[in-house]
């Protein structure tokens, strides 16, 4: 345990890590997500977004910072709170990853490296890199529209969207503020990677389509109404 | 007298009263509350006299008054929605500070004594 909580590149860069989770109602699977991911040696914030089941109780034995929203503000909230708490604990790299057990915590070093050895300012998971993902034809239809709305009101190219899987930097996490409370913090991220002209780059992952990730995860209707959010949010 | 000028003068009247006397007892009346009392004496007048909306429209190239008054809802009310829109943003933003602000001095790391253990977390102090 002990060796293992030493990722390869602490060595040498001494590079701070923090892992950010935001959930909401993930009692069930909440504790199986955070020991995996301490297992491989990751300090790990926990933002519970409010829930009104147990989970913020699942949290109480484990090493792990936990944080609690009195009242629900929706993911991308509880990841800006959580970021920002990475930032005050010191982190030099934060990772963003779902509760719902959907990714891999032995991808967080991938995803962490081109950002701690400054290759970019910002990693994003992709599931479309390699063919690991089974992602389910609807699903898959509509992420590529996503794709495609992203390219038309950010000019950004990227071949997935509204992954959960994400590496900051300090600098980027610092200047981070999203402000699209709900679901569509997606789009508001790579919106700021367009703004800031961060160097972004993507990282192939897997993700695990589970009956449990699939019915808590967004139905696909919410993608419409992410479009709408966005669009207004230019009017505003 | 139309019906309806019977049912709508009173109640715009009473509505003009009630807002105008309600402006007087505020302890420090604005110029822009005007607006009220004023709106309702304009619909009174609007209902009583609907040829005098008719005047006001021909004035502006609109045939008929009932049209003007028609154009001029429909522009009031997409203003109100984007008005009232980014107000519940704005409102939904504050609520979020707050909300962050007490999640944020509140955090509590769980089993202190596993913190020190995995010797990973910097600054992991309460």
């Amino acid at each position: 345990m002990k060796d293992r909580a030493v990722p390869r590149y602490e060595t040498d860069r001494r590079t701070n890590v923090v892992v950010v989770i935001a959930a909401y109602n993930e009692a069930r699977v909440i504790g199986d997500v955070v020991r995996a991911v301490l297992a491989d040696g990751w300090p790990v914030v926990v933002v519970d977004d409010g829930s009104v089941d147990q989970t913020f109780e699942r949290l109480a034995q484990l090493p792990v910072w936990r944080l609690r929203h009195i009242v629900n503000r929706g993911q991308g909230a509880a990841l800006q709170t959580g970021i920002r708490h990475a930032l005050s604990l010191g982190a030099e790299v934060v990772v963003t990853f779902d509760a719902d057990g959907q990714h891999d915590p032995s991808q967080i070093i991938d995803i962490v490296e081109p950002v701690a050895s400054g290759r970019c300012d910002v990693a994003m998971g992709s599931r479309f890199l390699d063919g690991n993902s089974q992602v389910p034809f609807g699903r898959y239809l509509v992420l590529k529209l996503g794709v495609l709305f992203t390219r038309v009101t950010t000019g950004i190219r990227v071949t997935d969207t509204h992954n959960g899987f994400r590496a900051f930097s300090r600098e980027a996490a610092e200047r981070l503020s999203i402000v699209m409370d709900r679901m569509a913090h997606g789009s508001d991220i790579l919106e700021q990677v367009a703004r800031h002209r961060w160097r972004f780059c993507e990282i192939p992952v897997t993700i695990k389509y589970t009956a449990y990730s699939i019915a808590k995860g967004q139905r696909s209707g919410n993608a419409l109404r992410i479009a709408i959010q966005v669009l207004l949010e230019k009017m505003r | 007298m139309l019906v309806f000028q019977l049912v709508a003068i009173p109640l715009a009247l009473l509505l003009f009263l009630w807002s105008a006397v309600r402006l007087f007892l505020g302890d420090r009346p604005r110029w822009i509350a005007l607006a009220r009392p004023l709106l309702w004496l304009a619909a009174a007048v609007a209902v009583w006299r609907p040829d005098l909306t008719t005047k006001v429209a021909q004035l502006l190239g609109i045939g008929r008054g009932a049209d003007l008054v028609l154009y001029a809802l429909a522009l009031a009310f997409l203003a109100a929605v984007f008005y009232f829109y980014r107000k519940s943003r704005q409102l939904e933003g504050e609520i979020t500070r707050l909300v962050r602000h007490v999640a944020l001095t509140t955090a509590e790391s769980g089993a202190e004594q596993a913190q020190s253990d995995e010797g990973q977390t910097t600054g992991a102090r309460e």
